[in-house]
Order: structure tokens, then sequence, then C-alpha cells
């Protein structure tokens, strides 16, 4: 198996389109061959960019939603340190 | 359609209108059941509804066993716990009777980037935003390629695997320049 299909393969496991015989070939390369492990890892640190990038995407758009509606709450008590 | 189906759909308005609709009356809630800040709050019950929704996206919520606001309102409240704790700086009043099975939903609660989460914020930001939003919509928010294919006017679901292909490779390059 070259690099291009390592390449491919980790692609379809992250796009969930692997079936489980194909997912367990996949883990068991990448527990053999170190560049394959290399290729699965930097594919990992891009689905955790975009898991950073979706959060903040999401947090954005509901701190636009919350600076247009003040919240006013009248405080009955200090707060107890 | 159900409100999970209809985030699970990408639906960012149902998203939006549930942290409007029920953000005074968790303020309130918060408010009158602990000694917490505003701004505490505030941060607290958008943290509830980003936990909510990336639940639901990633399979771990597919039924609501309650009320959408009771079951916010149970991730808000154990949030709320977390903070506390951690401040370690108040009593807590009234009940203290934990929900086990809402902590587990509570996941990678994050207070800020620290300098590697800007590293991949920013080589997500080099993509450009088709490509950013077609990774975010595909990976975060969990959309099948039948639905993008849909939601982008794609010819068929190959273009979208392709085109998603394509920018995941340039995602994977920029990060690989970057370390």
């Amino acid at each position: 198996m070259d690099r291009g299909d390592i390449h491919s393969l980790v692609q379809r496991f992250f796009n969930e389109e692997l079936n489980d015989e194909e997912i367990d070939n996949l883990f068991s390369i990448i527990r053999q061959d170190a560049e394959a492990e290399q290729v699965y890892n930097e594919y990992l640190l891009a689905m955790e960019a975009i898991r950073q990038a979706g959060r903040i995407d999401l947090k954005t758009d509901l701190k636009k939603s919350r600076s247009n509606t003040k919240m006013q709450i009248v405080v009955k008590r200090p707060l107890r340190y | 359609m159900s409100i999970i189906e209809r985030i699970r759909t990408g639906d960012k308005d149902l998203i939006k209108s549930l942290y409007l609709d029920n953000r005074l009356k968790f303020a309130k809630w918060a408010h009158k059941n602990f000694i917490i800040s505003i701004q505490d709050i505030e941060d607290i019950w958008q943290d509830t509804i980003i936990i909510f929704a990336e639940n639901v996206n990633n399979g771990k919520l597919k039924v609501l066993n309650s009320n959408v606001t009771t079951y916010l309102f149970g991730i808000g409240r154990n949030l709320i716990y977390k903070k506390l704790e951690k401040d370690r700086r108040v009593e807590l009043p009234g009940d203290l009777q934990e929900t086990p099975y809402l902590i587990e939903e509570i996941t990678n609660l994050e207070t800020g980037p620290d300098k590697a989460d800007v590293d991949l914020i920013s080589a997500m930001d080099k993509l450009g935003a088709p490509c950013k939003e077609m990774l975010i919509k595909r990976f975060y928010d969990k959309l099948t390629t039948e639905e993008m294919m849909k939601m982008y006017n794609f010819s068929s679901k190959n273009v979208v695997s392709v085109s998603l292909s394509r920018c995941l490779s340039r995602l994977r390059n920029i990060l690989k320049e970057k370390m």
C-alpha cells in the first residue's frame, strides 16, 4: 500500500465511509507502519482544528445574540467569598 | 422534524433560539439558587448550548427523554457545580443532588484557547472561507454528504467527497508546515 492509498483510506475513515473490516485493516496498518501512523495523526490534528474552529464559530454566533440582548438582573445579595 | 433531527441537519437558527428563549429563565434560576456572577452565568449558558449541540452532533444524545429546557438546565447546573468547585470559594446553598447521567454529557469544557489551539484555528483560517465552511459542516456539524450535496447544489455526492478530500488535504499540509 503506497502513501496515496493510506491517505485515501484515512480520509475515508474520518468520512465514515469504511466498513468494520476496512477499519480493522486500517488500524492494523497504522500499528505496523510508522509512516501510516504519522498520516493518521496528521488527519487527527486536522479534525481537532475543525472542531476548534466549529466551536469558535458557534460561540461567535451566540455572542452576537448575547450582545443584542443585554441581561438585566438585580443582584439581591452580595457575593460571599 | 424533532429538535434533535433539526440540529443534526445544521439548523443553527434553532440553536440560537434555544439560547435566547431560555437565557433569561436560566439566569434567574441560577441567580436564585447559586452565588455566582451574572458574567459567569452568561458564560455557562453559552457553554451549555455548545455542549448540547455537540452532544447531538456527535451522537451522544440521540433521544430527549425530557423537555429540552429541562435537559439544558441539567447541563447548566452541572457546569455551575463544576465552576463553583473549581473556584472553591463559595458555599453552595440548596439541594446538591447530582444527576450523574448528565455529568457524562460534559466533555471538553474549555475556558479559552491556548497556543496550540490558536495554531489550529489559524490553520483553518488560512484555508479560506469555502473550504473552512465545508469542513465544519461535514466534521463538526456532522452533515452527511447527501445533505451537503443539497445545501451546496452539487451534482453528486462524489463531488462533495472530492471537494472535502481536497480541503482536508490542504488543511493537513498547512498544519504540517506549522509543526
